[in-house]
């Protein structure tokens, strides 16, 4: 089903370009996908995409998931009323992007970050920023320092006085 | 774009070494009133980051709807007291919002209303004097009522409330505390009702609006804001009526009341709340049976009130009604537009419309309650040198 309403678009007549990952590889993806990214989108105003567009930021695993991400999303960026673009129901969409996010390790999910943010794909980086926030939710303190490698650099008496301006939020 | 980074000698991964992406994601923490204090005890940074005054704005503008804290109601003293509403870490004790503080030898004051962060109380000693007071920043203001309303002893006051009144776009109930706002006082002076307005922003009293109303042995009220209208249900042993102040015009007016067979102890289970529509739907609890009675203002039926549907909120909620219990209480929660009913399992807030409901911990009993939704947002101190 994703894979057809993908095709449509191509078939579609949308002018292709060229991503290539910081490791060289390269995805072939219609300009309407690949604007989904305002800066790729600004690029493409700016016609400066004619040899491909290379991303040193980005590696290729971390681009794929990028890509497959942006085709399936193809169609919220899509002229409303134009029935070729035919898009993924929303809840497919949500299915997917609840899949991407949830069985990925920390630092795949922070390098999708890093490039959702580089590429300026703001649903992207609404959605990954959101997996690490409810990662966070319900945790004490000590266990986000240890979740997230994070160093406390309070004195003892420091951290007191914290927990003291409001200590029945560190009750459990 | 999100470029700027703070080099650390230990710096954590990124995005996490980035305070732009890092605010992102802080952001996105539920709202619940331990995400922030909880956050702000992992580091520094961390806590800079969640104190910063334009950080914690675009947090209540991303959530929107402030968390149902708790409820205030008055004590044997006819003061204010907390209730919290949710469980720990959220659960806020009462002592957090505390009106009478140890050795505050203060006059004894009446709790009349609240919204929008501020009670309403007014000085039993004084008399001619109402305090506001924001339990979260324990500001309090005194303001006098002007003696042309009070020129008479025979004169009531029945209630007080308070109304924000920010024009800013983007700004959000729930943290209120530096806002303009305006306090409606309703009086009775046998045979007439009337309402006076004081607003923050000019430190005057608007003029006395006034209708023919008789207050004589009322046993109980309960107000709602919707839009900009204020209601009082107005409930006597055996009868109910609304009054309706119009803000924009400067009106008040008695409206009429569903065709109700009224019991005397009815007194607590009835309610106005805000349709879809702009209208009023009026509740009726009887044991756990719900009426709502739509106002159908543009209907041919001179009554104006249709039946709309029963709920068995037992059935609803899953609550076994037996053996005999009382019923649940009911409290209108202006800010989510859902009534909290509670019962002996636990409350739940209710979407009266698509009938979807979620459970809270708290049980309360039966009382006039103001729920009470705020986002906490309370400075942080600053750190021990």
């Amino acid at each position: 089903m994703a894979a057809a309403a993908a095709e449509a678009t191509t078939d579609g007549g949308g002018k292709m370009i060229i991503l290539i990952s910081a490791d060289g590889k390269r995805f072939e993806v219609t300009e309407a996908v690949a604007s989904q990214s305002q800066l790729i989108s600004n690029m493409i105003e700016d016609d400066c995409t004619e040899n491909g567009v290379r991303l040193p930021n980005v590696d290729g695993d971390i681009l794929t998931m990028v890509v497959d991400y942006c085709n399936m999303h193809a169609g919220d960026a899509a002229a409303a009323g134009d029935t070729m673009k035919a898009s993924s129901t929303e809840e497919e969409l949500k299915k997917f992007d609840a899949e991407l996010v949830q069985a990925l390790e920390n630092p795949v999910l922070f390098k999708l970050i890093l490039a959702a943010n580089f590429l300026n794909i703001k649903s992207l980086l609404d959605m990954t920023c959101q997996r690490v926030a409810d990662m966070m939710s319900g945790k004490t303190p000590e266990q986000m320092r240890e979740t997230f490698s994070i160093e406390n650099d309070f004195t003892p008496e420091e951290e007191a006085a914290i927990r003291q301006e409001n200590a029945w939020a560190f009750d459990d | 774009m999100m470029n700027r980074r703070r080099q650390r000698p230990t710096s954590p991964a990124p995005p996490l070494d980035n305070d732009d992406l890092l605010s992102e994601i802080l952001l996105r923490l539920p709202p619940q009133p331990s995400s922030l204090p909880r956050a702000s005890l992992v580091c520094k940074r961390w806590r800079r980051l969640v104190s910063d005054r334009g950080f914690l704005r675009r947090f209540r503008a991303r959530h929107r709807k402030p968390p149902l804290l708790g409820f205030f109601r008055q004590d044997e003293n006819l003061e204010p007291i907390f209730t919290p509403a949710l469980d720990p870490p959220d659960r806020i004790p009462s002592s957090r919002f505390c009106w009478r503080l140890p050795g505050d030898n203060g006059d004894d004051c009446g709790f009349l209303g609240f919204r929008h962060g501020r009670a309403v109380l007014f000085n039993l000693i004084h008399r001619r004097r109402f305090v506001l007071w924001d339990p979260v920043t324990d500001d309090r203001r005194a303001v006098d009522i002007p003696p042309a309303s009070l020129g008479e002893s025979r004169i009531t006051i029945y209630h007080g409330t308070v109304r924000c009144v920010d024009g800013d776009q983007g700004h959000v109930h729930g943290d209120c505390h530096s806002s303009p706002f305006e306090v409606t006082m309703l009086f009775g002076d046998e045979p007439n009702a009337f309402v006076r307005v004081y607003s923050s922003e000019t430190g005057n009293w608007g003029n006395v609006i006034s209708t023919a109303f008789s207050f004589e042995n009322l046993a109980y009220h309960s107000d709602i804001l919707v839009g900009n209208f204020f209601y009082w249900l107005l409930q006597w042993d055996t009868r109910n009526a609304i009054l309706q102040f119009d803000f924009e015009r400067q009106s008040l007016a008695q409206i009429d009341v569903p065709p109700l067979d009224m019991h005397t102890d009815w007194d607590e289970h009835c309610r106005i709340v805000p349709a879809e529509d702009g209208g009023l739907v009026f509740l009726v609890l009887i044991d756990f049976s719900l009426d709502l009675w739509k106002n159908k203002t543009n209907c041919d039926d001179a009554a104006g009130w249709v039946l709309e549907r029963t709920i068995q909120l037992d059935k609803l909620l899953s609550v076994e009604p037996g053996p005999r219990i009382t019923s649940p209480c009911l409290v209108f929660v202006e800010e989510h537009n859902m009534l909290f009913v509670s019962t002996r399992i636990g409350g739940f807030l209710v979407h009266l419309e698509s009938m979807q409901f979620k459970k809270l911990p708290q049980t309360i009993e039966v009382d006039h309650y103001y729920p009470f939704c705020s986002f906490d947002t309370k400075v942080v101190v600053t750190l021990p040198a």
